[in-house]
């Protein structure tokens, strides 16, 4: 019962957090900025029609924080009125939406020019794609992979401390003057080291052999692997508080590591998984720090922000390590 | 100078009363023996006393601290070795010396230590390859890498060969020349004879006698034992009308006659020999020992 509440506390939390911070970065319907330089109401028709029938939600504001949340996927289309003529931008990746949408006003100018001899065109349409920075498949994953590979060094390591215990060595440890806790903080000290040798492995053995480049500095990389782990070393101590042999804390692990390890978006990005899924995406830590070390390392466009990533890791470590504090068991 | 206090002490498991109501306090520079059978409550009663269980109720002072209040001044200054020795395997007995040290304000050089528990050529082996000897001389080693001012043993001999043994009552004789105190329980009498300044024999959780161990014997048997093995004889019934004969035991392996003159009662022997009811053959006869103490308090043998 207590396992459940272990996963399901933290959980509801983020659950909370995540629809506050995800902000309307959903799909469909689609979401439509509109910038108005000039007036052109046969446009506003269409799109007040189309808003109507419930296809698109409609944001009114200026063009640099449209272009700024185009890129960041928290746009579908961005609509601008110009004095010569309307200009669409979508992701190059999503154009098709973009087509129909011209394709629609372009239809309704020939329907009006056709029916109304009098009124004057002059409004030309056009179609642009936004320039987005190319990124590969490998630029994607690798640092996904280093995030996972935090992720399983702190879940997965707490399991010597249940062996020590399972083993009875905590037991004589006890009854010598040595503080409990240095134990404990011997065991995260020597995880994060691992985790910094981890990170320089990946990122050089990325570089050598897949010409990876690290855009960031080096110095907020290692703070978020520093704070990543820190958060999954205090989530794997408070999965195995309770674990008395090494196989049961490993069920527990695995249980929630293998959910984590496909639905946080390392893998695939969450585009590709079906909707109904997807909100799971955004309940996982390991989604988030995936996003921030993908933002990081190599530039990719954060999915929540790294506001968000920082905030939502933040209450996993906090809410963990409260739950370990007050459950963790010695024997 | 009392280094140990404990007052009316009581440890519980659910329905079960390990340790209920025990009180004895324990001298400077003595060695003190708790002695049971198996499962009387004599590793809760030392565990207890350390701080490394709960207990439910009573008072424990040790050098003057309560366990449960400042459980660090008390580790700083006592060296325990539990029954159940459990180490990092793979970690060799000179590192595993060195680290328990580092744990101590003060503590005593390795070799000494391994010196002193016969493993200076086992030094370098990995913990997780002693055979349980071994495994048991680490843990009175470790016991005294702080240089601590009480040692509590827990069983240290059992399951030692008699050379180990032997070298083990050395090193404990050696801890009370140098002024510290010793705490250890066993279900050994001979350990008790040989070691103990005061021993407290405990059954069932409570203590039923407590002195030195000459007197206990003292007051509680003034007799000789006579033991026949039991296949020897025809008629036991017969025995108890022996001339001076107080008491007959009759067991699985034996039949032992508490007698308080021993010739009288021999000559009773003799005829019954010469009757054809028995055999002297495998007789023997003994001083009381804290064996007899405990069967004549319990009704029962230690060793069962």
């Amino acid at each position: 019962m207590s396992i459940f509440w272990f996963l399901a506390f933290p959980v509801l939390f983020v659950f909370l957090f995540g629809i506050i911070f995800g902000g309307v970065g959903r799909d469909s319907p689609l979401v439509v900025s509109v910038i108005r330089d000039k007036d052109i109401p046969d446009v506003d028709e269409l799109l007040f029609f189309l808003k109507e029938k419930g296809n698109l939600t409609l944001v009114e504001e200026n063009l640099s924080s449209a272009m700024t949340a185009l890129r960041q996927g928290k746009r579908s289309i961005v609509v601008h009125y110009t004095p010569s003529g309307i200009v669409f931008y979508a992701h190059p990746q999503r154009m098709e939406r973009v087509y129909m949408l011209a394709g629609y006003l372009q239809s309704a100018f020939w329907q009006k020019d056709f029916f109304c001899p009098e009124w004057v065109p002059g409004i030309s349409v056009e179609v642009r794609a936004i320039e987005v920075p190319q990124f590969r498949q490998i630029d994607y994953f690798l640092p996904g992979v280093l995030a996972m590979a935090v992720m399983q060094l702190g879940l997965f390591g707490s399991l010597d401390f249940v062996s020590l215990r399972e083993r009875k060595i905590i037991r004589q440890l006890q009854v010598t003057p040595l503080r409990k806790e240095w134990l404990l903080w011997s065991e995260i000290v020597v995880r994060l080291v691992i985790a910094f040798v981890q990170t320089a492995v990946i990122v050089t053995s990325g570089w050598l052999f897949f010409k990876v480049q690290v855009s960031g500095s080096p110095l907020t990389l290692f703070a978020w692997i520093l704070f990543g782990a820190c958060t999954f070393v205090s989530l794997g101590y408070c999965l195995v508080s309770f674990a008395r042999t090494v196989e049961s804390g490993q069920g527990v692990i695995q249980m929630v590591q293998f959910p984590m390890m496909f639905l946080s978006g390392i893998f695939f990005p969450p585009e590709m998984m079906p909707e109904s899924i997807r909100f799971i995406t955004r309940l996982l830590p390991l989604s988030y720090f995936g996003d921030a070390l993908r933002s990081t390392m190599v530039g990719i466009p954060t999915q929540f922000g790294l506001m968000s990533d920082f905030l939502v890791l933040f209450l996993w470590l906090l809410g963990t390590f409260f739950l370990a504090f007050r459950f963790f068991r010695w024997e | 100078m009392n280094v140990i206090v404990v007052e009316e002490l009581r440890k519980w498991y659910g329905e079960v009363r390990a340790v209920d109501g025990i009180s004895f306090t324990v001298e400077g520079g003595e060695v003190f023996g708790l002695l049971g059978p198996n499962g009387a409550g004599k590793t809760t009663t030392v565990e207890t006393v350390i701080g490394l269980l709960r207990r439910d109720g009573g008072r424990v002072e040790v050098l003057g601290i309560d366990p449960l209040v400042d459980p660090f001044s008390v580790r700083s200054r006592i060296g325990v070795q539990l029954q159940v020795a459990q180490f990092f395997p793979r970690l060799t007995v000179s590192e595993t010396l060195r680290l328990f040290g580092s744990f101590y304000p003060k503590r005593r050089p390795e070799k000494e230590i391994l010196n002193l528990v016969g493993l200076t050529e086992k030094a370098h082996a990995l913990v997780e390859k002693l055979s349980g000897g071994q495994l048991k001389r680490l843990s009175v080693g470790l016991a005294l890498v702080g240089e601590v001012e009480i040692a509590f043993f827990d069983e240290p001999t059992s399951g030692l060969d008699p050379q180990s043994r032997r070298n083990l009552w050395d090193i404990i004789l050696t801890l009370k020349e140098r002024g510290k105190t010793v705490f250890l329980t066993t279900h050994y009498l001979d350990e008790a004879e040989r070691l103990c300044d005061r021993v407290a024999i405990i059954d069932r959780g409570t203590i039923i006698a407590l002195g030195k161990p000459r007197e206990l014997i003292a007051e509680y048997f003034r007799e000789k034992a006579v033991e026949i093995p039991f296949a020897e004889i025809q008629n036991p019934a017969l025995l108890s009308s022996l001339p001076a004969v107080t008491k007959v035991r009759t067991d699985r392996e034996m039949v032992t006659l508490y007698t308080h003159n021993l010739a009288q009662t021999f000559a009773g022997l003799g005829q019954l020999e010469e009757e054809g009811q028995l055999s002297l053959h495998n007789i023997v006869v003994r001083e009381a020992t804290l064996e007899d103490v405990f069967l004549k308090l319990t009704g029962r043998r230690i060793r069962d």
